[in-house]
């Protein structure tokens, strides 16, 4: 449905965009994530029409739309700030893409209580936007993007503004809420967990470029690069100088990602199991997070049950089994 | 045909940000050119003649001498009152706080002429105090004397600056961290000490810019000086009319003219520098106000405020009161009357309701003018993040830099003959007025257009409005209180203004302002009721505008 081809874009010299090709399906929602800096926002505004781009192309249902300009692409856009109009109330914001649209004043109330309702803000209508609160904000500017029935709704860290609790909550919602209205989004964020809640692909970014495209349990199971792994929280990225045989089952990869889920303690004679001595443990409820010194400059860090086993402290010597399935060649 | 729309719009738009641009080369940079031309070489040859009589004559030595003088002690006097009233405003909260901190701002927006004539009404040879005095203690003379001296002026100086020097360090005050003080204190500080180590060094930005700012003002002080002090003192302001006006010297007018020009270029980049220091918010001001407890804080405050409002109000208050009862019939409008008549042997050529038809219709056009060229100003330094927006705001702000006098002097050399010829054209006044109002549009209006979020206007262009519909619909509503008080402040500046157009107006249309002049010039109480009349009307209307100006613009004391 959307698709960009080779997006170049760069600023005083800086190359932001270097080549971003992305397909979004009619219905899905694909994540763009990455550290800050890292072109997904820049790759927003293109395809909103609120940036250029230097070359490349952007095709929504297989047309190229570089030319239209932004009012006219019929989008819906949620910015990070939200950027409420002050000077309207809650439903004049609402209703101000089917003001512009020239729809009838008994369609746009329709509308309105229609999206009040999906966003679950009944009654809200006659609010100053100075008086929601910051859930409150975020609903309106949800449905606000929602309400002309746009034909992609992109969305630029929605809930960045908001405090970790709240983020939490409404991340589901928001997942709730734009399948129930059947849109086609692209949603931009920094935030690894709010990517999984939402996404049905997720794209990450480096540096003006996508690094790789999932599906979250893919994504997480399988990252495909070092950068890839280390963004998601991922430790046990090692030098396959380490494990020469691990490497070679792996085709020779020079970087393994040890994935701590195959990661566990073992036994002397279980296969696949390397000594170390405990360097750092840390209780946490249902798990323990420890790491093991294998050999210098060799750690690895897991999350054994804690249920399963009663002390494991600082300077212990313990057996850490491998499982193979859980060694992922790493590029770049 | 996309493409070609964009690039039409794209020319519409750098035709519309020229025109601040090409609007002061003509009618700003021009005279000021002329001026330079006219006091460097007036025959085409260069001949300093003008200069060295400046350096060499006793004369023009003292009268520089005398402007630097007066505005020290304008500026020492009008700190000295301030400073106390900054504290109060800044530590205590009492009743009517607001209202009063506001109706102090009420001096900025009153003409010269009014103030000068106000200050005559109270404590001139006839004025309000000297006849109570008189019918107090049944005396034969006016026991105060202050008419044509320099306490006169002083006062009248303090009057008009003691506001800027009380919002300025004031608001600073408010925004200091009071721990600051407390630390102070468990160390071992004192009183004396607190004030001595604490308060003023950390105070010290924002003295400096209020310093600054009131020694530009009195050092630039022409309609005070002219009218209240006689012809005994003679500012450079005052000196470049007199050599101008009087005894047609262009040379030496355009060589004072010179000398202002570079005083106030040099303070004005000293306070610019000091500004970025000690701008504070009020807004952002976290209370640290409190009631005054125990008797000496209750008295300390009651008195200032007690001062404030004398200061503050008894001129005006006199002011209408004198235009309804000078001369002998006791009570009367008859003044009032008489504007609408044209006395025969009047020094007027037209009847005084006339001025103010005149005065109404220049500043409706003069803010008209610098309405629109403020604005496209404003949109011009607000949104543009090029060097070019940080190179060109202080080219806006030059006018403010540049006296009226000098304003007016550098319109009748420059304007008066080919290639620019204005001098019988009805819009010279409206433009002069126009240069010295923009800026104040400017300053309204800039800080709106910053506040505005990029993503506000770029949220509603994906909702689907147009540019123009983004304007209208986002920017304008979030701008138009701005852009009212500009409006205002552009009316009120245009009514009042003084300097440039006492140069400028022709003898058969005058200003208010320059029929308040005239008639205080002449002898005779029907012409001194008449300017009183005049000079009440005037102070009404700028009141008027200042309770608009109150009305619509958020705390703080914006961009000045």
């Amino acid at each position: 449905m959307l698709l960009l081809q080779n997006i170049v874009r760069s600023f005083d010299d800086k190359r932001v965009l270097r080549g971003i090709d992305l397909e979004v399906g009619t219905g899905e929602i694909v994540c763009l994530l990455g550290p800050s800096g890292c072109g997904k926002t820049t790759a927003l505004r293109i395809v909103a029409g609120l940036e250029t781009a230097d070359s490349g192309n952007v095709l929504l249902d297989g047309t190229s739309i570089m030319a239209i300009p932004v009012h006219e692409r019929e989008f819906g856009l949620m910015f990070q700030e939200f950027a409420l109009f002050p000077h309207m109330d809650v439903a004049r914001n609402i209703t101000f893409g089917l003001r512009m649209a020239h729809t009838t004043h008994a369609a746009q109330e329709m509308r309105l209580h229609e999206v009040l309702e999906l966003v679950g803000l009944q009654g809200f209508e006659r609010r100053d936007i100075a008086q929601l609160s910051g859930g409150e904000k975020q609903r309106v500017a949800l449905a606000r993007s929602l309400a002309s029935h746009p034909r992609l709704l992109m969305l630029d860290e929605p809930l960045g503004s908001l405090d970790a609790a709240l983020r939490e909550r409404l991340v589901g919602d928001l997942r709730t809420i734009i399948k129930k209205a059947g849109l086609t989004a692209l949603y931009v964020t920094h935030d690894q967990r709010e990517a999984f809640a939402i996404a049905d692909r997720i794209a990450v970014m480096n540096a003006g470029k996508i690094e790789q495209i999932a599906t979250p349990p893919a994504l997480y199971h399988h990252p495909g690069t070092e950068f890839v792994a280390r963004f998601l929280g991922f430790s046990n990225v090692i030098d396959a100088a380490h494990e020469p045989v691990l490497s070679e089952t792996k085709s020779g990869a020079k970087t393994l990602l040890l994935h701590p889920d195959g990661l566990h303690i073992g036994g002397e004679h279980d296969t696949h199991v390397r000594s170390g001595v405990i360097t750092e443990s840390i209780f946490s409820g249902d798990s323990y997070r420890v790491t093991v010194e294998i050999a210098p400059g060799y750690s690895v860090t897991f999350n054994p049950r804690s249920r399963d086993h009663d002390d494991l402290s600082i300077g212990q010597s313990i057996w850490v089994k491998i499982d193979l399935d859980y060694v992922l060649p790493l590029n770049g | 045909m996309q493409t070609k729309f964009f690039t039409l719009t794209q020319l519409g738009i750098l035709a519309l940000r020229a025109l601040p641009l090409i609007f002061l080369a003509l009618f700003f940079f021009y005279p000021l050119v002329s001026i330079f031309t006219v006091s460097l070489a007036p025959d085409g040859v260069i001949n300093l003649s003008g200069f060295s009589r400046l350096v060499t004559s006793d004369y023009y030595r003292q009268t520089f001498g005398f402007t630097i003088f007066q505005a020290l002690l304008s500026t020492a006097l009008t700190l000295a009152f301030a400073l106390p009233a900054a504290f109060v405003f800044a530590r205590f909260q009492f009743p009517g706080k607001s209202l009063l901190l506001s109706l102090s701002t009420l001096p900025f927006v009153l003409p010269t002429v009014v103030v000068a004539a106000a200050f005559g009404a109270l404590i001139g040879e006839n004025g309000v105090v000297n006849q109570l005095l008189i019918g107090l203690f049944r005396l034969e003379d006016a026991p105060i004397q202050l008419e044509g001296t320099l306490g006169i002026i002083l006062i009248a100086h303090i009057f008009y600056n003691f506001s800027v020097a009380l919002r300025i360090i004031g608001g600073f005050w408010a925004t200091l961290d009071p721990r600051m003080e407390e630390a102070a204190r468990v160390l071992g500080a004192r009183g004396w000490q607190l004030w001595l180590y604490i308060r003023l060094p950390a105070l010290s930005p924002a003295i400096f810019a209020a310093a600054i700012l009131v020694f530009i003002f009195t050092f630039t002080s022409f309609g005070v000086v002219l009218i209240l002090g006689g012809i005994r003192f003679a500012t450079l302001e005052v000196e470049i009319y007199n050599q101008a006006r009087n005894i047609f010297n262009l040379q030496m007018a355009a060589a004072l003219s010179l000398v202002q020009i570079g005083f106030m270029f040099i303070l004005m980049l000293v306070y610019t520098r000091l500004q970025r220091g000690s701008s504070a918010d009020l807004r952002a001001a976290r209370q640290i106000a409190r009631p005054p407890r125990g008797a000496r804080e209750k008295t300390f405050v009651g008195a200032i405020l007690t001062f404030m409002l004398i200061l503050q109000f008894t001129p005006l208050v006199a002011l209408i009161w004198r235009s309804l009862t000078v001369g002998n019939e006791g009570f009367t409008t008859r003044f009032y009357g008489l504007l609408s008549t044209n006395v025969r042997g009047s020094v007027l050529f037209a009847p005084p309701l006339e001025a103010i038809g005149n005065s109404i219709a220049i500043a409706i056009t003069s803010t008209l003018l610098s309405v629109l060229l403020g604005l496209i100003t404003a949109y011009t330094l607000g949104r543009a993040e090029s060097r070019a927006a940080k190179w060109l705001d202080p080219v806006f702000m030059l006018p403010l830099a540049t006296s009226a006098v000098t304003l007016g002097f550098g319109f009748i050399i420059a304007l008066d003959e080919p290639p620019l010829n204005l001098r019988t054209s009805i819009l010279l006044i409206p433009i002069a007025h126009t240069l010295v109002a923009m800026p104040f549009v400017v300053r309204s209006v800039l800080p709106a257009v910053r506040s505005i979020s990029p993503n506000l206007r770029g949220a509603a262009q994906v909702m689907g409005a147009s540019p123009f519909q983004v304007w209208r619909l986002i920017d304008l509503p979030l701008i138009a209180r701005g852009l009212i008080v500009g409006a205002v402040f552009a009316f009120t500046v245009s009514m009042g203004e003084f300097g440039a157009s006492l140069f400028i107006a022709r003898p058969d249309t005058p200003t208010i302002p320059i029929v308040i002049f005239r008639l205080l010039g002449q002898p005779g109480a029907a012409n001194y009721g008449q300017a009183l009349a005049m000079s009440t009307i005037l102070m009404l209307v700028c009141g008027c505008a200042f309770i608009l100006i109150e009305r619509f613009r958020s705390l703080g004391m914006g961009e000045f």
